[in-house]
């Protein structure tokens, strides 16, 4: 995903920060998915900044370490917030534009059963959620545990099925984890917390 | 050193602070630092996240963490019911929602179903609650261990191991002496099959509505600096023993003498002539459930409006 | 019928809030200033900006005189102000031999490099309450300042040969008035203040020079804990036990320190190197050209507490240091912080002693929680009655034991939780 800036320098970082009414209101949708990891939620979008931006930029001040992926929105991003730069193996905050590949997903400082709050936080741009007609790049989840009725189900799209495995794989040893909060372009989030297990739903033969 | 002139200074230093400049009670630094952790405390349930809580209006102890709380999720367009014991009317309750409502410009609502956060001192109310709504339980001791072990280490051994064994031990040790749990208000309960919580001073009977609620529950302790959480649909069981199950309290013929029911948490009010007065302790609830002959005098408990 | 405290929570409050400020005002003596409150309640003033955690003598003033002179309702004020007050910079570290000393004695030297200083002290002035009647204070005060006059220039730095009240007073001239005779040599020293800053040699640096001391420094040089904003649990690091010692309540510290004099491991007491009074530079680094800029003064106690290392598994060729540091002028905080801070390292971090440190002296804490018990508790309290009733049931076997929950709340089915194991 390409970002392409056509605002000035000081506008982007203008805009990247969050009015409190709108940080707000963005935080209270996030708990909603957090706490229900089936659920689709959306904050509002803003013109020329991804919205993994914005809502990652509602979260982060000087006391958090953030590691941002993407060498264009790093910059303003920290001058925007704030934040205390660190690199992805110590951050508390990871954001990413990209997919993070799995040994990124590795490396992330997952915490320790002591710690379980040094657990690391993903923000990761995905390209929608369950959005294509032949399901093409999309990999639905089935979630069970915490906030889950039963068993429920998410469509990812944008994400490899190998990215859930090391999901899983990081989540295993839970309380010790990852979060993962993820944001589609149009401004919907979901977000699956380290204590949801995660199977992945395989395709149906045929359309 | 040069003295700048008031005005210049406080320009200069709202210039500085940016956002954590001071607008109120309680900045967005704070905010985003509670909101850090709460996060944390619904991908862990159960688990107590430490979080860098600040002193507040409100003293240690009389619900400066469910303030913050509060003030972390609360938005101008919500509306807040506060409550101490049941009740929306006391002082305390009082004093905590027009610091809520003048701080965040959100409404206010007696009405259960109709508030978005419920902040509460001990009490569950007994409306169920609905996807949407967060609970703020105000937590004196967040460490359900703090009766069994004394060291701060050894307790934060037995979380992150989920090694109980001690605290079942002392339960055991309990029935044993006294034929019963004899384990009041904030009684231990297991979260996702993982946690010991401390539930906060609600009563047994406020236990089962923690069980698979559809409202997120947010406990939070200002003083001792921790703050947990319970997501929706979660489970949540009292420790217990399969040949002792758990009990709730009930007092035999009690009933409401405003509202006649007999199935929500009654208080008693000892009278002179020594008999026992039974009262609803949701206040909200009772007013909502008078009988339909409203030949009522007595209006205590309800809040005029 | 008295339903609860709790009725009429509004009205209630209002009416409370006005009797408040009604009280405060009340009687016909006129508004206390300010400044009055600084310059003759100003040991009040730095106690509360020790516990609040917060250098403004302005701000303590008024919250002192807000407070009605109630030190835990002053200290919760300035502490719930400290909140709103946003971060600008972190101030640069400070070595203490910058400290520019009004007063510094020791204990375990009877004349160190650099004299005692004996500054503005209570400690040798006989503790006499004074009754002089209340028209006679204006004769007294022209006296005083007539005494003080005669004596200016004359040096304040002195040897002792004993801490006897009697060797001042034979190189000053005794004012007639027997009242002020006693205040005279706190006065000499009051006059000290105006002359040359003190920057004595540290009693720290004698003692590594005699190689008497345990090495704890070890090179590295970590951020400080922030207590504000981790809460500090055993096993935090020494500066985090520092923080909340610099917090703790007076009270709690000298308290605890007393406490831990009958622990059978304590077997005397530590002895004091080193007690200061004095004032250190606030120093911040320039936002544009990153040159550490003083910005302002700040004014401290600090003390450097010696103890005899006798434990089996210590090391019995050494002694040991205690630090403790707060704001303003209070010498018994200081002093118990530095022997908690010994004790704390002597036990371990993670010991019960440092557990206690952490989490129990904390002024606004501990008095919030114990004020809590005032707000009501019935709830819990009835389900207190209940679980009485029950046992009393099973004692006497009067009623069978209360029903394995029947009573469904609305909307939930009946609950008999089985069994965890």
């Amino acid at each position: 995903m390409t970002t392409t800036r056509t605002l000035t320098y000081g506008e982007t970082i203008r805009r990247i920060g969050r009015a409190p009414e709108d940080s707000q209101r963005d935080y209270r949708r996030l708990i909603d998915v957090l706490g229900r990891p089936s659920r689709i939620a959306a904050i509002d979008t803003v013109d020329g900044v991804p919205p993994v931006i914005i809502l990652a930029a509602g979260l982060a001040d000087v006391d958090v370490t953030v590691a941002v992926l993407d060498e264009d929105w790093e910059r303003p991003f920290f001058v925007a917030t704030g934040a205390t730069r660190t690199d992805i193996t110590r951050a508390q905050h990871i954001i990413a534009t990209q997919p993070l590949t799995v040994d990124q997903l590795t490396s992330l400082e997952r915490g320790d059963a002591l710690h379980p709050e040094r657990g690391a936080r993903v923000f990761a741009a995905v390209t929608g959620f369950g959005d294509a007609v032949d399901g093409a790049d999309s990999t639905t989840l089935i979630l069970s545990g915490p906030g889950n009725d039963g068993e429920a189900r998410l469509s990812v799209d944008g994400l490899a099925p190998e990215f859930f495995d090391a999901l899983a794989i990081a989540n295993a040893d839970f309380p010790a984890g990852i979060d993962l909060v993820l944001v589609a372009p149009d401004g919907r989030i979901a977000a699956i917390p380290r204590s949801s297990r995660i199977s992945i739903e395989k395709p149906e033969k045929g359309a | 050193m040069t003295t700048l002139s008031a005005e210049l200074t406080e320009r200069s230093v709202e210039q500085l602070a940016g956002d954590a400049a001071p607008r109120d009670i309680f900045d967005e630094l704070s905010k985003r630092a509670v909101r850090r952790a709460l996060l944390t405390a619904i991908a862990v349930p159960g688990y107590q996240v430490p979080f860098s809580s600040r002193e507040m209006p409100v003293a240690r102890g009389w619900g400066s963490g469910g303030l913050q709380a509060t003030l972390a999720l609360i938005g101008a367009d919500d509306n807040v019911k506060v409550i101490d014991q049941g009740e929306d009317a006391g002082v305390n309750a009082t004093n905590l929602r027009r610091l809520i409502v003048g701080n965040a410009g959100c409404g206010e609502e007696t009405e259960t179903g109709l508030a978005d956060v419920i902040q509460s001192r001990h009490r569950i109310p007994e409306e169920p609650l609905k996807d949407g709504q967060t609970l703020v339980l105000q937590v004196p001791v967040p460490e359900p261990l703090r009766g069994v072990v004394g060291s701060m280490d050894e307790q934060r051994r037995m979380h992150a191991e989920g090694d109980y064994a001690k605290m079942w031990v002392r339960l055991y040790e309990d029935i044993v002496r006294n034929g019963v749990v004899s384990h009041s208000a904030d009684y231990p309960c297991l979260v996702n099959g993982r946690y010991v919580i401390a539930p906060s001073p609600i009563p047994r009977f406020d236990v089962p509505k923690l069980n698979d609620s559809e409202a997120l529950v947010v406990l939070s302790a200002g003083r001792e600096k921790r703050i947990y959480a319970i997501p929706p649909h979660t489970r949540v069981e009292p420790l217990t023993f399969e040949d002792v199950p758990f009990t709730v309290e009930h007092t035999e013929g009690a009933a409401c003498v405003f509202c006649g029911s007999d199935d929500t948490y009654l208080i008693g009010v000892p009278e002179e002539d020594g008999t026992t007065r039974w009262v609803c302790s949701d206040t909200d609830w009772c007013s909502r459930h008078r009988p339909d002959d409203d030949t009522e005098t007595e209006t205590e408990g309800e809040v005029s409006r | 019928m008295g339903y609860s405290n709790a009725k009429g929570g509004e009205e209630a409050i209002l009416a409370a809030e006005q009797l408040v400020r009604r009280g405060r005002e009340a009687g016909s003596s006129p508004r206390l200033t300010l400044d009055q409150v600084t310059e003759r309640l100003r040991l009040a003033v730095d106690r509360v900006m020790g516990e609040a955690s917060l250098w403004s003598p302005g701000l303590a003033s008024r919250a002192v005189r807000q407070a009605e002179g109630d030190q835990f309702e002053a200290m919760q004020l300035l502490r719930a102000h400290r909140s709103t007050l946003p971060r600008l910079a972190y101030s640069e570290p400070v070595e203490v031999a910058e400290l520019r000393v009004l007063r510094r004695v020791s204990s375990a030297f009877r004349n160190p490099p650099g004299s005692q200083i004996l500054g503005r002290t209570l400690d040798y002035v006989g503790r006499l309450l004074d009754l002089m009647p209340e028209q006679d204070h204006e004769r007294y005060v022209a006296e005083l300042e007539a005494s003080v006059g005669h004596s200016h220039g004359h040096g304040h730095g002195h040897s002792h040969d004993g801490h006897t009240h009697g060797d001042h007073e034979h190189e000053h001239r005794v004012p007639e008035n027997s009242a002020t005779r006693d205040l005279v040599g706190e006065l000499q020293a009051v006059a000290a203040e105006s002359d040359d800053d003190r920057n004595p040699p540290r009693v720290m640096d004698l003692m590594r020079a005699m190689d008497l001391l345990v090495e704890r420094r070890t090179g590295e040089d970590p951020e400080p804990y922030d207590v504000t904003r981790q809460p500090a649990r055993p096993g935090a690091p020494r500066s985090a036990v520092l923080s909340m010692l610099a917090r703790a309540e007076t009270g709690a510290l000298v308290h605890f320190w007393y406490k831990l004099r009958f622990d059978p491991r304590s077997a005397g007491h530590e002895i004091p190197g080193e007690v200061r009074h004095g004032w250190l530079p606030l120093r911040v680094n320039h936002p544009l050209t990153g040159n550490p800029v003083q910005v302002a003064e700040v004014r401290v106690t600090d003390v450097e507490t010696y103890d005899d290392l006798d434990r089996p598994d210590e090391d019995r060729s050494r002694i040991d240091v205690g630090y403790g540091l707060c704001f303003g002028h209070n010498e018994r905080k200081a002093i118990a912080m530095a022997g908690l801070d010994l004790a704390v390292h002597r036990d371990g971090n993670s010991s019960e002693v440092a557990q206690q440190v952490l989490i129990t002296l904390d002024g606004v804490e501990a008095n919030g929680f114990l004020e809590h018990l005032k707000l009501p508790h019935h709830v819990d309290f009835r389900s207190v009655i209940d679980r009485k009733q029950a046992i009393r049931a099973l004692q006497t076997g009067t009623k069978p034991v209360a029903a394995t929950d029947a009573t469904p709340t609305p909307g939930n089915e009946t609950q008999q939780i089985g069994a965890l194991v």
